[in-house]
């Protein structure tokens, strides 16, 4: 990873679904969305969490480094307040989606052609330049 | 037929799940060193022990995102979810990968009588033709 980290970020969504298939509640992910939560419709999938994070990225114009995605699916439910879960999996289960990057800077553009030069940093550049402009036009005799 | 209808119902209740999620989703934006990304990849293989150690049911890695279960065997391992991310790789033309990742999940039930375990693995799969090495 050669560019500069901007910012770290982490896009999630959750929600309760039925059978593990049924959505019941889960985090509304249109944006500028006024309800925090949505009703029996499914928000919860990879391409949603993942699709916020690089359309974020690409209004930043920052490319992504460490990207990662965590999937969690619960499918044993805990009564609550306890670590007790009841008896039947996969009548009550947790999903969430998770996407987690750090946003770099891109490398910039190389130099248009004609105008490479050795590598080194810019002092070093100008210094070659200016020792290169003080040899005359016959060459160092 | 009772009891048979319920045995069935139990080994559906029980039985693991190996699937393999990916999304595409980039919107031109670029990973790591300016690569272009192909999608990024979630590996999970799942299944169920009886008192931590006797293996119930698991996914079968031979056939991710089916209805498809190995009895009494484990297939919970990372070289088996490392064999699902090169399925999903050669199925996608990519040869090379970045940020893998790799965890464990797990819930009890009654403390470690019944217990659901899980493997997670992430990477991103990179295209082009690899320029230093294999994978990143």
């Amino acid at each position: 990873m050669s560019g500069k980290p901007r910012e770290h970020v982490v896009v999630a969504n959750y929600g309760w679904f039925l059978f593990n298939a049924v959505p019941i509640v889960c985090g509304n992910s249109r944006k500028g969305a006024s309800f925090p939560w949505v009703f029996f419709r499914d928000e919860v999938t990879t391409d949603i969490v993942h699709a916020r994070l690089t359309d974020y990225a690409s209004r930043k114009g920052a490319n992504v480094a460490e990207l990662n995605l965590y999937i969690n699916d619960n499918v044993l439910f805990e009564v609550p307040g306890t670590s007790i879960p009841i008896p039947m999996p996969y009548v009550l289960c947790y999903k969430e989606r998770l996407v987690s990057a750090l946003l770099i800077d891109p490398p910039p553009p190389p130099p248009p052609p004609g105008e490479e030069t050795a590598v080194g940093n810019d002092a070093q550049k100008n210094e070659v330049k200016r020792l290169l402009g003080n040899i005359p036009d016959g060459g160092v005799k | 037929m009772k009891s048979l209808s319920a045995i069935m119902a139990c080994a559906l209740l029980f039985a693991g799940c190996a699937s393999i999620r990916h999304s595409t989703s980039f919107n031109g934006v670029k990973v790591e060193d300016n690569e272009e990304p192909l999608e990024i990849v979630e590996v999970e293989n799942s299944g169920w022990e009886l008192f931590k150690f006797i293996p119930l049911a698991s996914g079968n890695p031979l056939k991710p995102n089916r209805f498809s279960c190995r009895w009494f065997t484990d297939t919970v391992t990372l070289q088996n979810n490392l064999n699902l991310l090169e399925m999903e790789m050669k199925s996608k033309g990519a040869t090379r990968f970045t940020n893998l990742t790799s965890r464990n999940s797990e819930e009890t039930f009654l403390f470690i009588l019944i217990t659901r375990n899980a493997y997670h693995t992430s990477a991103v799969l990179l295209k082009g033709v690899p320029s230093k090495d294999v994978s990143k």
